[in-house]
């Protein structure tokens, strides 16, 4: 397995600490001009979504992790397990409620999304970053209310609630942003 | 012979050549195409090159290869023109090479562009004259030294950049200290330069591996000159109030209640374990400079400059670089440092005369630094001879040029006033 030095460093790395797979989403260099150089980082479980704060000093390494990601489609839940293909060999990948995490909110059947594989199985899923809602149920908007400020939650057909603009209606189909899990716009249906 | 040349993504442009026989592509550093991408198996697809003939074969990869769109099952012969789909990566099988200069990457297409700004660029333009003026307003001669020589200062903490000419190993200068040093020797008695210096491993927020130093010389100066001298400067340059002093020790004691030349050994340990931070994993193999510096870094420096630029001075007597030891107080280096914001700006000396004293520093470097797994410097320099053959007492000051228009514009990250940062140069 491959060792990054510090000198590699580098936001995106995916490394292996203690046993379990961390991307690393910031790195910061500070060095007095004439003394030792630190490298203050954070890094992110891939299997559990915690952050760590770590500081490493010149010369320390880390090892690479094995993390491979994989197109595939989501199929069905079964229990508490989620259910997906890959989009070129049809091998079935099966991830737990607690690996999904909220992603659940976003997944529709048939849906393409990529499969985060380490060491060659599955631990988490990354969803596109919008996704198209049917929006099942809604308390019906008071006439007139075409404020986007005034927000009402709304039932999806996946059984998530998405804060909406009052003048969404059962029926329409919203497109909702799953890296912060907003509401983007109405979609026009044909 | 025949190439993959990569026609879609960030590698655009780029071109892989075919051996003959077996080419293996994939994720594996080993591979004989290394696509180091995710979403590519680290063994993906075996390309056998058997001149005219050429016949490609997926490994089993988890996304998949496609030839012209269709998904690659069986083995097939490719022709020239063929498209390769790897994973999400498109190659067109060529047997030559097309005219580069239509293949430019995409990357090429965004890098050739400055990371700074036009109007920061003309800003720097005006803080390089203002500089010159205030040298010229006190009687500093401008000076221009080598950048490339024969000579390196041997720090434990600094990684010179070697450059092999004729059989003969120079260096990349990561001051013009010597130089400088040299010319005081024989006569110069206020020199200024502004030049480019270079130190290895150093890239971030507030570091570039070339940067721009501004550094100066004056004989017969006290420490207290030097340090009115600096203060006066960049409060000029940044139109700011006056500077304050506030020694290394006091700065310690204020932010952490740490007395870094008094506490003991067990003290300081017992301190960094009880701090709310990660310290590295292995910090207790550090030595004590290391664990001032790791707390120097985390709790003190973020505090120094917030409102004037801060002086710090009497640093420890083991972090004098080529500072002498100060007359009245043998614990402490006749070294000061000036921060502003939080950040460091620049690194002053009284210098060191001693030749002898150079020669121990020079040693326990090196011993030091091959305790770091880092290869010994050369410690025979022409700055021995200067110093043998007599420098004059002396003050010296080296300060980042670049960070001080960050600080000029309020910049967070050095790359918005450097026009071409290290990894677009």
């Amino acid at each position: 397995m491959a060792t990054y030095k510090t000198n590699d460093f580098r936001k995106g790395l995916r490394v292996e600490i203690n046993g379990e797979p961390y991307m690393m989403i910031e790195m910061n260099f500070v060095k007095p001009g004439k003394g030792n150089a630190f490298y203050k980082c954070k890094l992110r479980n891939l299997l559990r979504n915690t952050i760590l704060d770590r500081t490493y000093k010149g010369g320390d390494s880390l090892e690479s992790a094995d993390v491979e990601e994989v197109g595939c489609q989501y199929l069905y839940k079964q229990g508490d397990t989620f259910v997906f293909m890959n989009n070129v060999d049809f091998d079935q990948y099966e991830l737990s409620a607690e690996q999904v995490g909220d992603y659940w909110k976003y997944l529709t059947e048939g849906m393409k999304c990529q499969a985060i594989l380490w060491n060659e199985n599955p631990i988490t899923l990354t969803p596109p970053n919008h996704v198209e809602l049917k929006v099942e149920y809604c308390e019906p908007g008071a006439k007139g209310d075409t404020a986007t400020s005034v927000t009402k939650p709304v039932t999806v057909e996946t059984g998530a609630e998405i804060l909406c603009p009052a003048f969404i209606e059962m029926g329409n189909v919203i497109k909702v942003d799953t890296r912060t899990g907003d509401y983007v716009e109405r979609v026009n249906q044909k | 012979m025949a190439y993959l040349l990569a026609t879609n993504g960030l590698d655009r442009g780029q071109a892989y050549e075919l051996v003959l026989g077996n080419n293996v592509i994939g994720r594996d550093a080993d591979c004989d195409v290394h696509l180091n991408l995710p979403s590519v198996s680290r063994k993906h697809v075996r390309l056998v090159a058997d001149d005219p003939h050429f016949t490609i074969s997926d490994l089993d990869s988890a996304n998949g290869t496609k030839i012209n769109g269709h998904p690659l099952t069986n083995p097939v012969s490719l022709q020239p023109g063929d498209v390769i789909t790897i994973a999400d990566l498109e190659f067109s099988f060529v047997l030559e090479l097309p005219n580069m200069t239509e293949n430019i990457s995409e990357n090429h297409r965004t890098n050739f562009q400055p990371t700074a700004a036009l109007s920061t660029l003309q800003r720097r333009s005006e803080l390089l004259v203002l500089v010159r003026a205030f040298f010229y307003d006190h009687g500093f001669d401008e000076v221009e030294t080598p950048v490339l020589s024969i000579d390196t200062v041997v720090d434990r903490h600094l990684f010179p950049i070697p450059v092999g000419i004729d059989n003969e190993t120079y260096w990349l200068q990561t001051s013009p200290e010597f130089h400088m040093k040299r010319l005081l020797t024989v006569g110069m008695k206020a020199i200024y330069q502004i030049t480019r210096a270079f130190r290895h491993a150093e890239k971030g927020p507030h570091h570039n591996l070339e940067f721009t130093i501004l550094e100066w010389y004056r004989t017969s100066w006290s420490t207290s000159d030097a340090i009115t001298f600096l203060g006066s400067l960049v409060s000029t340059i940044l139109s700011t109030n006056t500077h304050q002093t506030i020694s290394y020790q006091q700065a310690f004691m204020t932010a952490i209640e740490i007395d870094p030349l008094e506490d003991s050994t067990e003290k300081l340990l017992h301190c960094i374990a009880g701090l709310d931070f990660q310290p590295p994993e292995n910090w207790r193999n550090m030595d004590r400079d290391g664990w001032l510096d790791l707390l120097f870094a985390e709790y003190v420096q973020p505090t120094l400059g917030l409102h004037v630029p801060t002086i710090l001075v009497d640093y420890p007597l083991s972090q004098a670089a080529l500072a002498r030891q100060h007359p009245d107080n043998p614990k402490v280096a006749d070294r000061f440092e000036l921060f502003f914001h939080g950040l460091e700006l620049a690194n002053g000396y009284h210098e060191l005369l001693d030749v002898q004293e150079l020669r121990r520093r020079n040693d326990r470097n090196n011993r030091l630094r091959e305790q770091d797994g880092q290869p010994r410097l050369p410690q025979e320099s022409y700055l021995d001879t200067a110093m043998q053959s007599g420098l004059p007492d002396c003050c010296g000051v080296a300060l980042g040029f670049d960070r001080l228009v960050m600080l000029a514009i309020g910049a967070t990250d050095i790359s918005e006033v450097i026009a071409f940062p290290f990894d677009r140069a």
